[in-house]
């Protein structure tokens, strides 16, 4: 049973040594030490190549889990990276709108409103002045005999009436257009700008945003190399390490060997 | 304003949904003509003989279908068409009607049958109640007062009704459509059939047709002493002058200030062929220097040359639906009142302007001998066929 077992640990470090030059190594057989011929000096050697072994196999699984992470990374910096450039994209195209809807406010809508709030005035202001020449027109017309004069009044009275009305309407669109032309024509130019301005912020911020991402994903993946690099020497090592015991510890069983046949 | 009164004017003098027969056109099919009239022949025979016997054929529609009281035509709605009025409207309407057709009767060569039905419907129209405005917009038997005075000046100065059996009824009843005129004149010296608010026992609008309807027949009443009040017909006939546009169309309703907005309005010349009509008749008859000859000549050529906005119209249910806002119902009244203004003409000039009546009436008479333009009520049916019969006669 024990030549069994060192047999096996033979072929264990043949294939080791073959395959130390690989960057990601499989991972050591866990197999058990190689039988040892003689009590003492045997033992301590075997017990060295066995904690040897475990460190081996832990750095080996770091530096296998460190490459996997490092193909999950590059996956997420692609993703982050479109999300920034649609990011700026989109800021950009919001700039645009908002540039060409202060334009057309500017040359088109704003010019076409106020002319149509000018317009309702003027015909509130002619419609008051047309109820006041037909007013007079009708008294002038009902002034030439005496015929009808109750009935006479109730027209005229709808004549003043309307002229009332008229007037007073005329008032009204007077302060209406007053107020649009000083308070809600140049408030929708403030916001209209407002937007704009908000718009170039907006823009800038996700430009500084995918310059910072830029940075930040060069130096990740400058850490991430750093450390697979890293945790390569480190397997490479305790490889190197773990060949070393196991040759003495294999010197050491022959020359028990070769005493135990003297 | 005016599309309320559009709908009443249509109401006093109308047609009815009717098959179509021999020698009768919808609308639209007279349109079509229209557009083709330079190749198509004419489907009427314009002569004399055929107007005589197109004449002979309404008036003897006219006597079948009096009724046994001597009236015509009903006195309810006929129409759901016509539903939404007073109902006293229905009776100033069969009334308004009724004297249309004793009118025809009267002007028409007599005939036993027709002495017979025109005694019958002057012993109804000088017994029957007066009819009444029916509420406070609907004022319709303004027209049966207008015709009622026509109707009445005319029968007064008829030796055939000179009895004593007739006279003093006679002069009653035309005193009484005077006296109901009189206090319904308006404020500006019209009449009309509607009111506005506020609602006033004298109404306060008035059309330049109706008025003119009845102007001359005023003037005669005025000679006879029937009004009360001098000014009556002068003030009528100031109203209707002030009606009259530039270019020759009198507008619908007088405003203060004429509202002439362009393009396809009803006072355009093409929306006033009737009115133009009737109110130059009427202007003239009332001795208005203003309302030449030449003027009256105009206003004929313009009707001919416009004919096709009237025929279009005709038979159309929806008062002011055709172009330039031309209804069914001003197609026999404007005839009529075409020839009116015809025989107002150098004699010399009026044959040749009576043939082109007489063919776009006997175009449009039905089998039957009626005519109509609107919606096809009894009273419709009564008074087109009465004011065809009146134009016909005019020529002849």
């Amino acid at each position: 049973m024990k030549l069994l077992r060192s047999l096996a640990f033979l072929s264990l470090f043949v294939f080791s040594a073959c395959s130390s030059t690989v960057r990601i190594e499989k991972p050591v057989v866990d197999q058990a030490p190689p039988p040892v011929a003689a009590k003492g000096d045997t033992d301590s050697v075997e017990d060295k190549v066995t904690q040897l072994n475990k460190e081996t196999r832990k750095k080996e699984r770091e530096l296998s889990y460190a490459s996997a992470s490092r193909g999950t990374s590059g996956l997420e910096r692609q993703l982050r990276t479109m999300t920034c450039e649609a990011e700026v994209h989109s800021a950009e195209l919001a700039l645009v709108k908002a540039q060409t809807d202060l334009e057309q406010h500017l040359k088109e809508t704003a010019p076409r409103e106020l002319e149509e709030h000018r317009m309702r005035l003027d015909q509130q202001t002619y419609r008051a002045e047309e109820a006041k020449d037909e007013l007079a027109e009708l008294e002038s017309m009902y002034e030439a005999d005496e015929f009808a004069k109750a009935t006479k009044e109730l027209v005229i009275k709808r004549g003043r009436r309307q002229m009332e009305m008229a007037d007073r309407g005329l008032a009204i669109a007077r302060r209406e257009f007053v107020e649009f032309e000083s308070h809600t024509m140049p408030q929708q130019e403030r916001e209209l700008r407002q937007k704009l301005a908000d718009a170039e912020r907006a823009r800038e911020k996700a430009r500084l945003e995918i310059d910072k991402m830029r940075l930040e994903q060069e130096l990740a993946a400058r850490q991430e190399d750093d450390r697979t690099n890293d945790l390569q020497e480190e397997a490479n090592e305790l490889r190197q390490k773990l060949e070393k015991a196991m040759r003495e510890a294999t010197g050491t069983k022959e020359k028990a060997i070769t005493e135990a046949a003297k | 304003m005016s599309a309320r009164f559009a709908v009443a004017a249509a109401l006093a003098f109308g047609v009815a949904v009717v098959p179509c027969v021999r020698g009768q056109e919808d609308g639209r099919i007279v349109q079509e003509k229209a557009k083709a009239a330079a190749v198509l022949p004419s489907a009427a025979d314009p002569s004399v003989e055929a107007a005589r016997a197109g004449t002979d054929r309404a008036l003897a529609f006219l006597v079948a279908t009096q009724n046994q009281d001597g009236s015509w035509g009903s006195h309810s709605a006929d129409s759901q068409f016509d539903a939404g009025f007073a109902t006293e409207t229905y009776y100033c309407f069969q009334m308004g009607a009724h004297c249309l057709a004793v009118l025809a009767l009267r002007r028409a060569p007599e005939t036993q049958e027709r002495r017979a039905a025109l005694d019958k419907g002057v012993r109804w129209l000088v017994t029957t109640a007066l009819p009444m405005r029916g509420s406070n917009w609907d004022n319709d038997a303004v027209w049966a007062w207008l015709y009622g005075t026509v109707a009445a000046t005319e029968l007064q100065g008829d030796p055939r009704f000179q009895s004593d059996e007739w006279r003093a009824p006679v002069v009653q009843r035309g005193k009484e459509f005077v006296h109901w005129l009189e206090r319904n004149q308006v404020p500006g010296g019209g009449f009309g059939y509607y009111d506005d608010p506020t609602f006033s026992r004298r109404p306060k609008w008035a059309t330049s047709f109706s008025t003119s309807a009845v102007l001359p027949a005023l003037g005669v009443a005025m000679q006879l002493g029937w009004c009360s009040d001098p000014d009556t017909a002068e003030r009528a006939s100031s109203y209707i002058r002030r009606c009259r546009l530039p270019s020759g169309a009198y507008e619908y309703d007088l405003n203060p200030i004429p509202r002439v907005h362009g393009g396809e309005e009803i006072n355009n010349v093409r929306g006033s062929l009737g009115r133009i009509q009737v109110s130059n008749w009427a202007l003239h008859q009332f001795g208005d220097k203003d309302t030449t000859v030449d003027r009256i000549r105009t206003g004929v050529e313009q009707f001919f040359e416009h004919h096709r906005f009237l025929a279009v119209a005709r038979m159309r249910p929806v008062p002011h639906e055709a172009y330039y806002a031309n209804a069914g119902y001003f197609f026999y009244f404007g005839h009529f009142y075409c020839s009116q203004t015809i025989e107002l003409l150098p004699e010399a000039e009026r044959e040749g302007f009576h043939v082109q009546l007489r063919e776009k009436l006997l175009l449009t008479q039905r089998r039957d001998g009626s005519f109509c333009d609107f919606q096809g009520t009894s009273y419709m049916t009564t008074s087109s066929t009465a004011f065809a019969a009146m134009a016909l006669l005019a020529g002849l």
